[in-house]
């Protein structure tokens, strides 16, 4: 295949990567701050005996070149306790890595002797971050995404405390929607890619970049004041600590996806398998602009009619065995002297999706007084293909010009391509009883992020012993959707039972092309500077003080074609349909009709600029107390405009404050009690703001933003209780609640011919929960000594006004209807358990993980019908993996094995009518992988 | 083409600061005077825009062509008169580019034509001289009725289909049954229902919530992509209906409509069309009141043939209504009332008394037999035995309601009129409103035509 050739140029360079050899190793390591977390600048590193010795960096970062053998070294810094560790080994050409803890020295000075052992990678020092964290922080890291051996960040992302991740990559925190997180790339906000939302698809996120996705639950005023429920940092790879390689290359099998003769799909073009449409899918040439009406100009409107392709119902196509590789080098070398360490990373993957047993309902209450809903739409014949590309590029660097200054770069390209055939027949009786509708929907939709980032950070030691960092990014992301195509017809059976053929204008959108396109540029500057303070007594106190700008640049483009006709001709054959010959505007047969004012209307431009400043202190009171304070000054503002000029722009212009308090308690080693007062805000999306209608389906509510809406403020209260009892284990429980003022809501324009969902901001709403986490090995129990048992829980519960037009509508029927309801998306319980087992002797790891989510409201209905939720569904997961040598390693894993059914229904007196449903099967995967380390 | 794609991006990624400069930039948009309503006049064309303004209160002559440029409305308080004769033409487009004519609320239109001298609505393309055929539908938007009478859906007041409620002018919907949105006499509407937004096609003439003091009278709606004449609730009271060659229904209601017609001709197209009568009661709630219960005396609905699969009258969502002394002739199904599990459907209003069809003629309606004529259309939940019941008692009201089905054909889609003698098994109505008349159909039995002279399907000029 053509990737083997990227393959064979990397392999050819890559001699260029690997590392000098020399008589002598290398030791590195990290110094850090045992109370804080924080990195220990200048701290020194010695040869015991000898003044071959070092300091480190400003990241707490050493090196030190030694010769073959065992050496005695000691780590020492001003008023800390000086540690010395009697065993390090040194081997040729190699790289040992020591990481240092230093205490705060107490009364006496005294000399800690410690036997050098390795850390954990990832995982262990994610959880040194956790503890040491000012703020409320879960995550997941390298390790654990690789052990759960998930795909991309979506996938990882729900096995967090408090984290659940809708329709395959939208982030909820603690059953808040997208609404309420943001998602940044190593702390730089970045464009999300729905034209809907105002959220990061995480699923573009392959899991071989991630070092770690870090969540952070409460607000510090160094953090964008724009999330309540979650702040996702995506942290890639960053500075390696020696040279390392990985390939690795797996195979999927799901009996349904793959391999399946019956599978769905449609031509496409030469390039879906890279994940870029070739041009195939464009609008033609001659249908862009001004096309000409019925009687204006029937000849050219013919040849633009027969200028569309005839592709619109799916064909099939035998699926075959998902694919995915990554490779991934990084090293640290010298340039000039100088050292600069860089990773490089790629990765392909090519899956399957596809069910044939889905159903979508539609149904409606009659009456108040009735005991069942009737259908109105019941599509018992579902059948869906989806073939997705993902391929991911990133290089980064980073170079210290000295041992006080770092610089570095990264870039990284993610594009996505996924390609979808649907097929649904069933009874529309909304329109009448014995009528079947059919529908076909094919769908390409393309995706692309691409990132670059600078960023520095800067020591001054003869200047108040200033810390700096900054960093700017720029970062383009595009969404297309090209030739968009429905194709929707019904029958009705004569009395001989012979089909009816028609395609009823009145009734449902007549056969339809759309093209979309998105773009969003998001520029983030940010600087930051923190300078220690001896109050207190203490030495790692700290101000903080920074601003960043956010400027964000959004384009989309609608362009709508519609195949019409004066008499119907349909006899359920797509192809004679669409042919040449049944083309003919003059005769009223079919032609083309495309509304440059509807385009325009549904095609808006949206800016957004946010200012911000803030200014921090970082106390620690003896070694008890951790007091992180200051204020957070927003300046936003939005404008979302319509092409339609005459349509009201959407506009926001706020300045906000946003004061934090959180305060730690270590009431003894390991354990701390945190309690936090944080507000926040939430601004609507640019799509929220625009006020034009679209439709995404039939039977389906109309959506129709509002200029109108204003952005939402949050308190915040947390607390919570953690302990870290033993490296690797711990116990933590928080709780949390949240008040919204203003907030944003879904809700009805109670004027609307067809029910129309809108915005608007209600009174109140406020969320409240408690959140669990474990993570214990079980080597209590001898022959138990390789497990680990960890998993977290949620409880959520919230409440939000229901908007005062759609309660005195719905009041009219019901009269006690509820004056609140649940937070869109929210469920009630999260609930997430693994059971880890891992013997290193025979390089064996077993991981089995479980997942469920409690029911979350999915769609508020209008009058008459009841709301939709989303049902719990199991997934339980096995992977395996087995290490042959230092180098190699074999992963096999079943996912999905409960093969619970996906399930969205309409619960009414104790029956869930099906608004959405399908199985998925399990999947098998099997994959190698070649690491040098 | 991709490659250049990513040379895009390259390009952004180096040039990424200047972009900050573009933000900064202000785009201007300004138009001189938003509101005022322009009149261009060119050749003796006059075209409207309507930028929210209205019409004003003016009177359009027949010297000129008036052609409608979008969406022209006429606002409350202000009146609209149309000289006899005068043609008003929409320019073509869909969705947003759509041309309609709508009488806001508390507006009124005064288009009075006449017999010799007809107000034409017509497609900008259409040089009436027969360069577009009597099939050719939805050129342009068609002519819309807003009124304050009331409705049964919640909250009483709704936006009228397609448009957007952001446009408040498009709000119907109020208490006053009487209210009168003027005269619309001697009108033809022709190749309108374009699609005006989310798949809502304009019917030829839509009515909002129109009250009873408005006056309709003699109008020819032909080739209209969507319905012929919708009524969204309210109380109008219309005579002397043609609805030829439409797309979808030939008489549709909704909302709650109580409204009067007599002499209602349809005639479909045999290769488009869907229901002649389609009765709906309520929407949100279906159940809502009042209920719909016209008063309908002497209509004639002549379908699509045997072969089209098409029904006559559907009564369903709680719709009732009362059918006298018409013809239903050539259409494969016949009339269906919904039976659901609930306590209140079109069955429940059948069994009140607020339903009927009564003294009726069917021609080669279904297979001519009571119970093939007369149909339960039955929703799901509903037992066997109900269902049983129902279709029985249903079949049994065709004799009891002095139905019957006719010996030959008596009328066609070039001959709707019965010949003389035949069809004459009409009872009288009781209200005054109506014509007193016994005869069947819409025309006396060897008659006139009275769709002759002024309409496109019957001649005009």
């Amino acid at each position: 295949m053509k990737i083997s050739g990227i393959f064979l140029l990397l392999i050819l360079f890559f001699p260029a990567f690997f590392p000098v050899m020399g008589q002598t190793g290398i030791l590195r390591g990290k110094i850090i701050d045992a109370n804080t977390g924080e990195e220990l600048i200048g701290a020194t590193v010695v040869v015991e005996g000898t003044t071959n010795g070092t300091i480190s960096d400003f990241d707490g970062n050493y090196s030190l070149k030694l010769d073959t053998g065992v050496h005695k070294i000691r780590y020492s810094y001003i008023s800390y306790q000086t540690q010395m560790f009697e065993d390090i080994h040194i081997s040729e050409g190699k790289v040992t890595l020591n990481n240092v803890t230093m205490e705060e020295a107490r009364v006496e000075l005294e000399e800690v002797k410690v036997v050098a052992r390795s850390t954990r990678r990832t995982e262990a020092a994610f959880q040194v971050m956790q503890k040491k964290s000012g703020t409320v922080m879960d995550g997941i890291s390298a390790e654990q995404i690789s052990r759960l051996d998930v795909a991309d960040a979506a996938s990882a992302l729900k096995r967090v405390t408090g984290v659940s991740v809708k329709a395959g990559k939208y982030v909820y925190v603690r059953g808040l929607s997208d609404r309420y997180s943001l998602t940044t790339l190593n702390g730089a906000q970045i464009p999300g890619l729905d034209p809907d939302k105002n959220t990061v698809q995480m699923d573009l996120f392959p899991s071989n970049i991630i070092e770690n996705l870090v969540v952070r639950k409460t607000f510090s005023p160094d953090l964008p004041g724009s999330f309540t429920g979650g702040y996702v940092n995506i942290v890639t790879r960053d500075f390696p600590e020696k040279f390392s390689l990985q390939f690795s290359a797996s195979t999927g099998y799901n009996p349904r996806n793959n391999m399946n003769n019956h599978f769905i799909s449609y031509p496409g073009g030469k390039l879906d398998w890279l994940a870029f449409d070739d041009g195939t899918r464009d609008i033609p040439e001659i249908a862009k602009g001004q096309i000409p009406a019925r009687f204006e100009d029937n000849q050219k409107l013919d040849e633009i009619t027969r200028s569309f392709n005839k592709n619109m119902e799916p064909v099939i196509r035998k699926s075959s065995l998902d694919q995915s590789y990554s490779f991934g080098i990084g090293n640290r070398i010298n340039l000039g002297k100088k050292p600069f360490g860089y990773n490089i990373g790629i990765s392909y993957s090519g899956r399957y999706k596809y069910y044939d047993n889905g159903f979508t309902g539609r149904y409606k209450l009659i009456d108040g007084a009735d005991q069942t809903l009737t259908g109105q739409l019941t599509l018992d014949t579902d059948r869906k293909g989806t073939h997705e590309v993902l391929w991911s590029a990133l290089v980064n660097g980073n170079l210290k010009l000295s041992e006080k200054h770092k610089i570095g770069f990264l870039l990284l390209h993610n594009q996505s391509g996924e390609s979808m055939a649907r097929y649904q027949e069933g009874e529309k009786q909304s329109d009448e009883i014995g009528m079947y509708y059919q529908t076909r929907t094919l769908q390409y939709l393309e995706r692309g992020f691409t990132s670059g980032q600078l960023k520095g950070e800067h020591y001054f030691d003869n200047f108040m012993r200033l810390k700096a960092d900054w960093f700017s990014s720029v970062t383009l992301s595009t969404q297309q959707e090209p030739d968009l195509r429905f194709f929707t017809n019904h029958y009705t059976l004569d009395p001989l039972g012979n089909r009816l053929y028609e395609i009823a204008q009145s009734l449902y959108p007549v056969p339809t092309r759309y093209y979309r396109n998105m773009d969003e540029l998001n520029l983030d500057n940010s600087i930051k500077a923190e300078i220690p303070v001896r109050w207190f007594g203490s030495e790692s106190s700290k101000i903080k003080a920074g601003g960043d700008f956010v400027y964000k640049n959004r384009h989309f483009r609608e362009h709508k074609f519609t195949f019409n006709e004066n008499n119907n001709s349909y006899t359920g054959d797509i192809p004679a349909y669409l042919a040449d010959s049944n083309i003919d505007a003059a005769g009223g047969k079919l032609h083309v009709i495309n509304s440059i004012a509807s385009d325009e209307q549904n095609s808006y431009d949206g800016k957004q600029a946010v200012f911000s400043a803030f200014g921090m202190i970082d106390l620690s009171f003896s070694t008890k107390f951790r007091l992180i304070s200051g204020l957070r000054t927003e300046q936003g503002y939005i404008e979302t405009r319509s092409l339609k000029n005459s349509l009201q722009p959407g506009i926001l212009n706020n300045l906000d404050f946003l004061p934090s308090l959180n305060l730690t308690w270590h009431p003894v080693e390991n354990m701390n009690l945190r309690m936090g007062y944080n507000r926040t805000l939430a601004r609507p999306s640019f799509r929220e703001l625009a006020p034009y209608a679209s439709l995404n389906f039939v039977g389906d509510y109309i959506f129709i933003g509002n200029a109108d809406l204003e952005r939402t403020l949050i308190d915040n209260i947390d607390i919570r209780w953690e302990y870290f009892f033993r490296p690797g284990e711990m116990i933590a429980v928080s709780g949390f609640y949240k008040n919204f003022n203003n907030p944003i809501e879904r809700t009805f324009n109670t004027e609307a011919a067809n029910p129309e969902l809108t915005l608007r901001n209600v009174s109140q709403a406020s969320v409240t929960g408690v959140e669990f986490e474990l993570r214990k090995k079980l080597d209590f129990i001898p022959l138990l000594k390789h497990f680990l048992i960890g998993g977290n829980a949620s409880l959520v519960k919230s409440s939000v006004s229901v908007d005062s037009k759609e309660l005195q509508l719905k009041r009219e029927l019901d009269p006690v209807f509820p004056a609140t309801r649940v937070m869109m998306g929210q469920s009630p319980y999260l609930i997430n358990a693994f059971l880890n087992y891992a013997n290193i002797k025979y390089g064996m790891e077993i991981n089995v993980s479980f997942n469920t989510s409690g029911e979350s409201l999915y769609l508020v209905n209008a009058v008459g019908v009841p709301d939709v939720y989303l049902q719990p569904r199991k997934q339980l997961d096995v992977n395996f993996a087995k290490s042959f040598g230092k180098n190699f390693q074999v992963k096999f894993s079943v996912k999905n094995i409960l093969d619970d059914p996906y399930k969205i229904t309409y619960p009414f007196n104790g029956i869930g009518y099906l608004y959405e449903s399908y199985l998925l099967n399990r999947t098998f995967t099997l994959g190698i992988r070649y690491v040098i380390k | 083409m991709r490659t250049s794609k990513i040379g895009f991006w390259a390009l952004t990624l180096l040039l990424g600061s200047t972009v900050l400069f573009h933000a900064c930039k202000k785009e201007e948009t300004a138009p001189p005077d938003p509101n005022a309503t322009e009149y261009n006049e060119s050749n003796g064309v006059v075209t409207v825009i309507d930028h929210g303004q209205g019409t004003g209160t003016m009177t359009w002559t027949s010297d000129k062509i008036w052609l409608l440029d979008h969406l022209v409305f006429v606002n409350e308080s202000q009146t609209l008169t149309i000289e006899a004769g005068t043609v008003i033409k929409g320019k073509s487009g869909q969705e947003t580019d759509a041309s309609a004519l709508v009488v806001a609320r508390g507006g009124k239109i005064i288009a009075e034509g006449t017999a010799t001298n007809p107000i034409i609505f017509t497609a900008e393309a259409d040089n009436l001289s027969g360069n577009i055929g009597n099939d050719q539908r939805g050129l342009w938007g068609g002519v819309i009725l807003l009124g304050k009478a009331q409705l049964n859906s919640s909250p009483g007041e709704t936006a009228i289909e397609g448009i957007p409620t952001t446009e408040s002018r498009g709000l119907y919907g109020g208490s006053d049954d009487n209210d009168n949105s003027g005269i619309l006499k001697y009108i033809s509407i022709r190749h309108g229902g374009t699609d005006i937004g989310e798949g809502n096609e304009i019917n030829g003439l839509t009515f909002g919530a129109v009250g009873s003091g408005t006056t309709v009278d003699y109008i020819e709606v032909i080739a209209n992509k969507d319905d012929g004449m919708e009524f969204f609730g309210g109380t109008p009271r219309v005579k002397h209906i043609l609805v030829a060659y439409c797309a979808d229904d030939g008489l549709d209601y909704d909302e709650g409509f109580r409204g009067s017609v007599q002499f209602y001709l349809v005639i479909q197209d045999p290769n488009a069309g869907d229901r002649l009568g389609e009765h709906d009661g309520g929407t949100d709630p279906e159940t809502g009141t009042p209920y719909a219960i016209p008063e309908i005396y002497n209509n004639t609905y002549i379908g699509r043939g045997a072969d089209a699969g098409k029904r006559v009258i559907t009564f369903r969502d709680n719709a009732g209504g009362h059918y006298y002394n018409s013809i239903f002739a050539n259409q494969a199904k016949g009339v269906d009332v919904e039976l659901l599990s609930g306590p209140q459907d079109s069955y429940k209003q059948l069994l009140d008394g607020n339903l009927s069809v009564e003294n009726c003629l069917f021609q080669n309606v279904a297979d001519g037999t009571a119970s093939g004529i007369f149909r339960i259309s039955t929703g799901e939940g509903v037992s066997g035995a109900d269902s049983t019941a129902a279709v029985t008692l249903w079949a049994g009201k065709f004799d009891e309601f002095s139905n019957s089905v006719t010996p030959g054909d008596l009328v066609s889609a070039a001959n709707p009129v019965p010949p003389a003698g035949t069809a004459q098994n009409g009872v009288a109505p009781t209200d005054p409103w109506f014509d007193n008349v016994t005869y069947q159909g819409a025309f006396e039995p060897g008659g006139s035509n009275w769709a002759q002279g002024w309409t496109l399907l019957f001649g005009s000029k």
